[in-house]
């Protein structure tokens, strides 16, 4: 019964446990006075009122707080966009393997690069360096920018690569507001103390990223992504007015998102009206949020 | 300021002196007729609110018999405000006895 207790007091945040716990646990144990329905009863009040402290917590935070979360997690896609890319070539197809793809296969100087800098991003803001972080945000933009305003810039098979795989790879003008919000939520973002506890749950983010994207195409894809982000919206549109950190954490996804939705928009004609209605839900949802939220705060 | 009624009865349930987190229920209870059955996540965010706001203030943290406890006392302000929350339900109270009166004597 004891341990049923102090399971449920999990729900509470962890410094507020270890003040509390030990009281919590106590006097839970007392009302129960012995009996199993009653235990149930008040573990059940404590997951309610811990999960209330942690709301109540959350709606508390400052609005920047949520740049670190947005930093954080647009590093970690684009990380992954950087893995899945750099190992595409292999997934072209035979025919158009001569002349241009070496063999045996080697990923070019640009997406070797362009790891680089998506793994520094991560880095950075996991040890706590900004000066890391930022940089390697920079050098991301301008190897992105380099990639979508010099389209023959990429020799042999890399070209092949933006020839077949188009819609999926980092080298269009609309891959420029990822790389522009990421540079911004990395510049703005609070790096107070190094957060390295959290490398194994980034790590296995950016792997599920990696073996998603492969399992949607065999060359890899990342439009699958577009369906956890309106999910996000509807959770920012039913919660976001008193979880800070989750809207602004969705506005910056969206305003990083909108280009390559309206790109599809543009070039596909059999779902245009989805991706049409989609990306203007997403845009009119994220930002009408963002307003109530900023409203609440200022009055 | 309109009080929650479980927070009224906790707050009345430390009038006659600190208590800790189980006898404050166990006071509720007695003081409601029954009615106010606090559970212990209810209680404890309760006082949470009640501490930020004044009218309780928390002791520090003992073991008596092997458990852990901490007593609560009613501050000043908390006395107040109560007080205040009585004499408005209070009023309130005599508004519709009043009414009634009225229209049982036709």
């Amino acid at each position: 019964m004891s341990r049923l207790l102090s399971f449920a007091c999990r729900a509470f945040p962890r410094d507020y446990r270890a003040r509390r716990s030990g009281e919590l646990v106590d006097t839970a144990l007392l009302v129960a006075n012995g009996s199993r329905l009653r235990a149930a009863r008040e573990a059940l009040s404590l997951v309610v009122a811990g999960t209330r402290e942690r709301v109540d917590r959350e709606s508390r935070r400052p609005l920047r707080d949520g740049l670190w979360l947005l930093a954080v997690i647009l590093a970690a896609v684009n990380l992954a966009v950087a893995l899945v890319g750099a190992a595409a070539e292999r997934a072209i197809p035979l025919f158009a393997t001569t002349p241009f793809t070496p063999y045996p296969y080697r990923p070019g100087w640009w997406w070797i690069a362009f790891a680089v800098a998506a793994a520094g991003i991560v880095l950075g803001l996991l040890i706590g360096r900004r000066w890391i972080a930022l940089g390697s945000a920079l050098a991301n933009f301008g190897l992105l920018a380099y990639a979508a305003t010099s389209p023959f810039h990429v020799r042999g098979s890399q070209l092949l690569v933006r020839l077949f795989f188009a819609t999926s790879y980092p080298l269009g003008s609309q891959w420029l507001a990822p790389a522009a919000v990421l540079a911004l939520a990395t510049a703005a973002a609070p790096l107070r103390r190094p957060a390295l506890a959290r490398l194994p749950l980034v790590v296995g983010i950016v792997a599920a990223l990696v073996l998603l994207a492969h399992a949607t195409k065999p060359w890899g894809d990342f439009l699958f992504l577009s369906w956890p982000l309106v999910v996000l919206v509807l959770l920012t549109i039913a919660f976001g007015s008193f979880l800070p950190r989750l809207t602004v954490l969705t506005v910056g996804l969206v305003l990083a998102a909108a280009p390559s939705g309206v790109t599809l928009f543009a070039g596909r004609s059999g779902d245009r009206a989805v991706t049409w209605f989609v990306t203007v839900f997403c845009i009119l949802g994220a930002f009408g949020t963002f307003a109530r939220l900023a409203r609440r705060r200022l009055t | 300021m309109e009080i929650r009624r479980s927070t009224y009865f906790v707050l009345a349930a430390l009038l006659d002196g600190p208590l800790h987190g189980y006898a404050i229920i166990g006071r509720a209870a007695e003081l409601s007729d029954g009615e106010v059955r606090l559970s212990t996540g209810t209680l404890f965010g309760a006082l949470d609110r009640l501490v930020e706001s004044g009218l309780v203030e928390a002791g520090e943290e003992e073991k008596v018999e092997g458990r852990v406890r901490r007593s609560y006392t009613l501050t000043h302000d908390g006395h107040a405000a109560l007080f205040a929350e009585a004499s408005r339900l209070e009023r309130a109270a005599l508004v519709v006895q009043a009414r009634m009166a009225k229209v049982a004597t036709g």
